[in-house]
Order: structure tokens, then sequence, then C-alpha cells
């Protein structure tokens, strides 16, 4: 489970600290799509960020199974980040002197086993991807792009997927095949929070909230939970 | 995938910017290889031209008459061999002199021909010093033989010349020089010794002086001053001419290691440090990425001053063998005296392969630490 309490975020403005982030709580269990929405610049990829264990807030604290992340250590928060959790970006994000199949598997640290690199195939081959497996990202299609930075964060099979605008980039078609993915990953268990400013391709059974001027709203709540 | 592979990948990827990095580092070693290789057949050059030149500081006995000096060439006086070790065992000594070589000269006459007779000791050249002896080294029995004498003795070199009745071999005819020098014979100092019946004695130490002194600071004076406590037995001459030849030779090649090595030195660094730089923020995307993926600080330090390592390695056999076949080329040309000499240093190699990595690694600290400083934020944030 992953949640927020009285969470607070400042940014330094030209005129003083301007809050993003006003004490916001929630939670997301396992098996939650939450969507947040909100126009450019409320704040979204701020809170994605701190849920993630990236950018310390101000005040409040983000547990995600009962651990504090930011009582953590960098060093141990990194690790928690790169066990637990998988990060999928509007811009993708991915190595560009990598092919799809060394920007998948580049998710994990260390050595790879075999077992990792027939997971990740299969990841390719489930994603559509298996004709590009080594390809560079400069060859690919947005679409192709971001499921690959999909298929990345699913590799290691995170307790939580953090999806920024994730079909932010893409066309209508597209977007629609990494909700379908993202919603996939929920179904098996996943926890998913994402961020977006649209409304397309969003599940039917995502819980939906808005944040507007640093608060989350509640927009609607799913009536078909499986 | 590991941080090596992952370092490869990327300079293949920037092969632009890896090649301006690997160029700023290679012509830095190439450079500096050369120079040294120069500097190493310079210093061998100047120590030739100051052999031809001579030693600049006669030391002879103070009974000396300097009208006979001057005209004959030689002291008619003796000073004991034992003066030189004398000498050269008084504290700071070689802070005036260098090069301390007896020498036993006189004028004799050899069928019938006048002829000059030059006995060389070996040079003492100092405590702990590894300077090689300036002037020739004769074994005994052995002799040169000024070129204009040769030729009315008949002799050549690997032939035989009988003094007093002992045979000699003709080690080498020297070179036409059109000084006195062609008429004299070069023998080792004992061999001399016994052939003027002049045994454990020398004529003069010639010796080279400092050139750490400038005019006005009266370098004769403070030499024979110095000598005055040294040998008091003994006065100086100055031969002025060879002395400012010698001096001038010495400062200009000073002059250009002294310019050329830190200035080669910090181009490459800045060169290699905005190169970096630019690398950094090219890819401060994928250094969030990073960060995002779990990576902590280490790895990505690692990513930067890894590259600049390899690199580093790379441009330092790269440089060094274009330094190398550069100096090999060009050398002879510049080096005519002392070319036979240059060879590649291995020495050079090593030194160059540890210290240009670490010259990478050093200038690409700084951006280095802004990649592990850099907030994963404010380059993932997209809205």
């Amino acid at each position: 489970m992953l949640s927020c309490r009285q969470l607070s975020r400042d940014y330094r403005g030209p005129q003083g600290p301007v809050r993003v982030l006003r004490e916001l709580s929630f939670e997301a269990a396992r098996g939650d799509m939450v969507v947040i929405r909100g126009p450019s610049g409320a704040g979204k990829t701020t809170l994605l960020l701190t849920l993630g264990g990236m950018l310390r807030p101000n005040s409040g604290s983000v547990m995600l199974d009962g651990q504090d992340l930011y009582s953590l250590s960098a060093a141990d928060r990194a690790r928690l980040r790169n066990r637990r959790i998988g990060f999928v970006f509007q811009l993708f994000h991915l190595v560009p002197y990598l092919s799809v199949h060394e920007n998948i598997l580049a998710g994990l640290p260390g050595s790879v086993d075999g077992t990792l690199r027939r997971r990740a195939s299969g990841l390719l081959e489930e994603l559509g991807l298996a004709s590009r497996e080594n390809h560079r990202p400069a060859a690919l299609s947005a679409g192709e792009r971001q499921r690959t930075a999909l298929a990345r964060a699913l590799l290691k099979e995170p307790s939580v997927m953090l999806a920024d605008e994730p079909a932010g980039n893409l066309d209508p078609a597209n977007g629609a095949v990494v909700f379908q993915h993202l919603e996939d990953y929920r179904r098996k268990g996943g926890t998913v929070i994402v961020v977006t400013h649209g409304t397309e391709s969003i599940p039917a059974t995502a819980r939906r909230l808005r944040l507007e001027n640093g608060v989350l709203l509640e927009e609607s709540v799913s009536a078909q939970r499986p | 995938m590991n941080v090596l592979q992952l370092i490869g990948r990327e300079l293949g990827h920037r092969r632009l910017q890896a090649g301006l990095t690997l160029l700023g580092l290679t012509i830095a070693v190439a450079l500096l290889t050369a120079v040294h290789l120069a500097t190493g057949a310079a210093e061998r050059e100047t120590r030739r031209v100051m052999r031809d030149l001579g030693f600049n500081l006669r030391i002879v006995s103070r009974d000396t008459d300097p009208a006979f000096f001057w005209r004959e060439g030689h002291s008619d006086r003796t000073l004991p061999e034992s003066a030189v070790r004398t000498l050269a065992a008084q504290h700071g000594v070689f802070i005036t002199f260098n090069h301390l070589t007896p020498t036993l000269e006189r004028r004799l006459v050899i069928q019938g021909r006048d002829a000059l007779i030059t006995g060389l000791g070996a040079s003492v050249i100092g405590p702990g010093e590894k300077k090689q002896p300036m002037g020739f080294v004769i074994p005994n029995g052995s002799l040169y033989l000024g070129a204009t004498l040769a030729r009315v003795l008949g002799a050549e070199r690997g032939g035989t010349v009988t003094l007093s009745n002992r045979t000699f071999r003709v080690e080498r005819v020297l070179t036409e020089s059109g000084t006195e020098d062609d008429i004299r014979i070069f023998t080792s100092l004992s061999d001399a010794q016994s052939l003027l019946q002049l045994p454990g004695q020398i004529s003069e130490i010639k010796a080279v002086d400092c050139l750490c002194l400038t005019p006005d600071q009266d370098p004769l004076g403070q030499i024979r001053k110095a000598l005055a406590s040294a040998l008091p037995e003994a006065t100086v001459f100055q031969v002025r001419h060879l002395a400012e030849a010698r001096a001038r030779q010495r400062r200009m090649s000073e002059h250009f290691t002294q310019f050329a090595v830190p200035l080669t030195l910090g181009a490459a660094a800045l060169w290699t440090g905005l190169l970096m730089m630019l690398n950094v923020r090219e890819r401060r995307a994928e250094i969030g990425l990073w960060r995002a993926l779990g990576w902590g600080s280490p790895p990505i330090a690692a990513l930067f001053l890894g590259r600049a390592v390899l690199l580093g390695a790379a441009a330092a056999i790269l440089g060094w063998a274009l330094g190398t076949g550069a100096a090999l080329h060009w050398g002879p040309g510049l080096f005519p005296v002392t070319s036979g000499a240059l060879a590649p240093d291995l020495g050079f190699l090593r030194l160059a392969l540890v210290a240009t990595p670490a010259l990478a690694a050093a200038a690409s600290f700084l951006p280095a630490m802004m990649a592990v400083a850099q907030d994963p934020a404010d380059t993932l944030r997209a809205d």
C-alpha cells in the first residue's frame, strides 16, 4: 500500500516560496489505480516524484507498505525505489545509446541472469516490441518508446507503478494501449498512480482525483472493481 | 549491464564528443612526449655542443704566469692530481663548479712535428650526480688524434702510433676543427703523466661553472672566492664567451620546458573539463533516470569519472605513439648531432598511462560532482 499524510511541498519562486502541495493525504491499496488529474503546473509531477521517494517534502510523510520513505537514508531509499517502485515518464527517458532490450534490463542493477532475460523477452513479446529488440530508441515511434519504458518498469515487478503523463506524447490509440497495460498490471495486484491532464483512455476502474491549488479533490470512484 | 559496459556504449554513441576529448588529450600527450624526447635530445645536444665548446673554467696553479698561459694555451706549472679530490671534497663546491676534469697538457715534438698532448682524467661530477662526464673518456693505451696531426703522421683509426717507445692504438681521428686541437693528441691522464714523466701531476683542472649567477652578481669574483677557500694553491680563469654560450643554451632549453609543460597540461585539463561539462549537461535526463531507477551517487560518479579515465588511457597510448613518431621523424632534422640517441621511451609511456587518466579524471571531477549533485526532479519534472 502507498499512502501519504499531510504532504506539503514548496518551491522557491521569484516572489518567495510557492506552495505546490498543501497537506495532501491519500491512500492507494494493492490493486488500485489512482488517476490524478490537473492542469499543467498544478504540481502533479512534483506529487509523483515525492511519492516515488525522489523529492523530499517540506512536511508530511510517504509510506510504502508501512515504511516511511523519507526516514530512510538516500542510499536505502534508492535501493527501495529500485526494488519496489516503477516509473513511467511522459518523455519516456530511455537511454539513447542502449537498445530496446538493454533499456528494459537497465532497470536492474548489476548482472542479469537468464530468467530475467527471458522475462524481458516475454515483456517485449507482450508489448509488441519483439521485432524492435535491438533497435535504439531513436529508431522507435513514440508509442514504442513508451511501451519500452513500460516494459522496463514492469520487469522488476514493482509493488507500485508511478506514471507521469504516460499517454501525454502518444496518439489516442497508443495511449489506450499503454493504459491497458497499466490496467493489466493493476489487475495482477499492482498499485498504479497516474498523473495526467487529460481524460482519454483512463480505465473505468480507476479512482480519479483532481489536484487543484495544491489540494486533492475526489472526482469519481469507479463502481466496477474486480 | 555494468558501468564499464555503459561507458563503452555511451562513448560509441557520442562519438564526436568522445573523439574531441580524446583528440585534446592525445595532442597533449603527444606534445609532452615529443617535448620530453626533444628535451632529452636537446640536453644531449647541449652537452655535446658544450663539450665541443670546451670547459669554461680553467683552474691552474697560482704560480702560473698568465702571459705564458694565454700564449701557450696551458700552464707550465703543475698541481698534484689529488687537488681534484681536495676540491671536490669541499662542502658546496659543486654549487659553483661542475665536471671537475684533471688534465695534463704540454707541447711536444713527434717525428719532427710540433704537437700538443692532453691527458684527460675522469670527470668528478659531484656526490650523487649522474651526469655523463664531459669530454672524452680515453682508455689507457689508446689515443685520439687531431685531424692535421693524423694526416701528417699517416695515422688512421684502428692503427697505431709510437710515442716515447710506447705504442698506442688510434681510437679515433677527430674531425678537423680549425683550432689547435687539430694538432693535439688526447690520451688518458695516466698515459700523459707517464709519457711526460710527471707522475701524479696535472697542469689544470678544467670545469664548468654552475650558470646560476647573473652578470651583475660578479660570477668570476664569486668563483675565485670559492676557489680561494677550497684550493688556495690554485687560481682560476674564466673563458667568458663559452660561459655565456653555455648559459644561453641551458636557459633556452629550461625556458621551453617550463613554458610548454604547464601550458599543455592546463590546456588539456581545461578542454577535457569543458567537454565533460557538456557531456553532463547533455545527459541530465539520463542522470535523472538512473536516479529514478535507484542508482546511488557512486555509480553515477563512476559513469563520468570512468569515462574520463578510459579516454585518458586511450589518449596516453595514442599520444605517446604520435609524439614518439613525431620526435623520431623530425628529431634528426632538429638535433642532427645526437639524433641517433632518439628512441621511444617506455618509461614515459608508463608515466603517461598513469598521469593522463589521472589528469582527465581530475579535470572531470567538477562535472562529475555536478552530475552527482543534480536534483533528478529538475529533469524528470515535465509539468
